[in-house]
Order: structure tokens, then C-alpha cells, then sequence
């Protein structure tokens, strides 16, 4: 077989690279559970946001009552 | 914690035994973290070894491993498929350490173009040369090098990309490639004669 030395001193710097594969596994968990959590939020608060603002924009003030006449006829 | 409520176990102990590619699809159809560590396992230290290769400091390569793979996670829903999944990743990670390097202003090297010009069509040219270069003559002589010269070097030797594989992740025509290739080919013997004093045995 061809020598590659190439594959050889990938290899070696895999094996000098310590514990830092664990560390560096918790942080990406640590991302992923980040992302997880704002997903979530937007998830349950984005569509009352869009509520908020049309609640500000004004659109509650249309009387309850013209509502449901408005919904019989 | 938080993390492994939100994800119970894989109960399936085959889940270890599939491809890549079935990895991305469960992750993204349960969001379960499991899946995409079995992806974290297979690949953190190849990316690792292209990013210290390339950054040439340890703390900056596990860095780097760590947002690489924040990026693949944030990417994964783009992954067509198209390449083999390994390409995809290496591709992140080279581009990845490439524009870090030019962020940092690290790499000062500029295109060399006092090379011949090129007139052979043999792609495996200086191939065994180079391939039998002592490990730590190979590390020393990969650290003079410029980012981009360095990555497509690694790509062909490391990785066992293809010129057509080589094109698609760096955009680039065939020829382009192959021109690449063979100036970094040179610029590594040039390297090894300057330092070592001496030729390639």
C-alpha cells in the first residue's frame, strides 16, 4: 500500500488532541440546547406578538356588540 | 439537563449503525440531540485536524471545531445531498479557517506567480514526493504555507476528494482546480528545498 503521510499526521494530531473533544461537545450541546429554548419562545410568543401590535394598531376598539351583529347578518 | 428531557435516549441501539445522511433526516424531522451527535462523534476530530492544521494553535482549533459545527447544525436543513455528506462538512470547515485566517489578517502570504508555467496534464505529478514527506517535515512545511495552498493540498491527500469534488466545493472549473493543485504541489517542494536544504527524497 501507497504510503500517505499525510493521512498519518492527521491521524497524529487526532491522537494528541486530549480531552478537548468532550469540552468541545458540551459547548455545541450547550448551543443546540440555546437554539432549542428561543425556538420554543418564538414558538409559543410570535403569534400573540402579532396580536400585541394589532391590539395597538387599534383593532380592539371595534365594539364586541357590531362584531357578532355584524357576524348574524 | 434540559437538553436530555427534551431528547430522551434513542431507544433503537442500531441508530449508531446509520449513515449520515439518515442522521440528518431523523434530526431534523425530532429535533433529538442524539442524532446529530452521532454526527458530532463521526466527524469532530477530522474537522478538528483540518482546523488545526490550518489555524496552527489548539485553542483556536477547538474553538473553531465549536462553531463549525454550530454552523453545520444551523446549515443541515440545506443539505441537498448533492455531495457526499464528509465533503459537505470539510467544505464548511475549509471555508470556515480560509475566512478566519483572512479575518485575522494572519495569513500575509500572497499568490505566488513566479512559478513555470504549467505544461503537463499528469495529475499525480511530485505525487509520492510529497506523500513521503516525514510527518514533522510535512507538519513544518504545511505551516509555511498559505491557507488556500494548504487546504487544497489536504483536500486531494487528506481526504480523497476528487478534482470533480474539489470544483464543486470550491466553484471553480476543472482546470481551475487542477492549476491550483499543481502550484501548491510546487510551492510545497519549493518550501521543503528552502527550509530543508535539500530535495524531496
Amino acid at each position: 500500500m501507497a504510503v500517505n503521510n499525510f493521512k498519518e499526521l492527521e491521524d497524529k494530531i487526532i491522537s494528541e488532541r486530549g480531552s478537548g473533544d468532550e469540552e468541545t461537545k458540551k459547548k455545541v450541546n450547550a448551543n443546540i440546547g440555546f437554539f432549542g429554548f428561543i425556538s420554543t419562545l418564538l414558538e409559543l410568543y410570535l403569534p400573540k406578538v402579532g396580536e400585541v401590535l394589532k391590539s395597538m394598531a387599534g383593532e380592539n376598539e371595534v365594539p364586541k356588540k357590531n362584531n357578532n351583529q355584524s357576524e348574524k347578518e | 439537563m434540559i437538553i436530555n428531557l427534551l431528547n430522551p435516549t434513542i431507544v433503537s441501539s442500531s441508530y449508531k449503525t446509520m449513515s449520515d445522511e439518515e442522521a440528518v433526516e431523523q434530526y431534523l424531522r425530532t429535533q433529538n440531540v442524539n442524532y446529530f451527535n452521532l454526527i458530532y462523534d463521526r466527524y469532530t476530530n477530522k474537522v478538528y485536524a483540518k482546523c488545526i492544521s490550518m489555524l496552527k494553535d489548539n485553542e483556536a482549533a477547538e474553538d473553531a471545531t465549536q462553531e463549525i459545527f454550530v454552523k453545520i447544525l444551523l446549515s443541515l436543513s440545506r443539505f441537498t445531498g448533492k455531495s457526499k455528506f464528509s465533503t459537505w462538512i470539510y467544505s464548511i470547515t475549509y471555508n470556515y479557517c480560509i475566512d478566519m485566517i483572512r479575518r485575522e489578517k494572519k495569513d500575509m502570504e500572497v499568490a505566488v506567480n513566479d512559478f513555470s508555467r504549467i505544461d503537463t496534464e499528469d495529475d499525480n505529478l511530485h505525487d509520492a514526493e510529497i506523500l513521503e514527506t516525514n510527518i514533522s517535515r510535512l507538519r513544518v512545511i504545511l505551516n509555511h504555507m498559505s491557507a488556500e495552498d494548504k487546504s487544497i493540498l489536504m483536500m486531494k491527500y487528506q481526504d480523497d476528494l476528487s478534482i470533480r469534488e474539489i470544483c464543486d466545493m470550491l466553484n471553480k472549473t476543472e482546470s481551475a482546480i487542477k492549476m491550483k493543485i499543481l502550484r501548491a504541489k510546487e510551492k510545497f517542494l519549493k518550501i521543503y528545498r528552502e527550509i530543508y536544504n535539500e530535495q524531496v527524497s
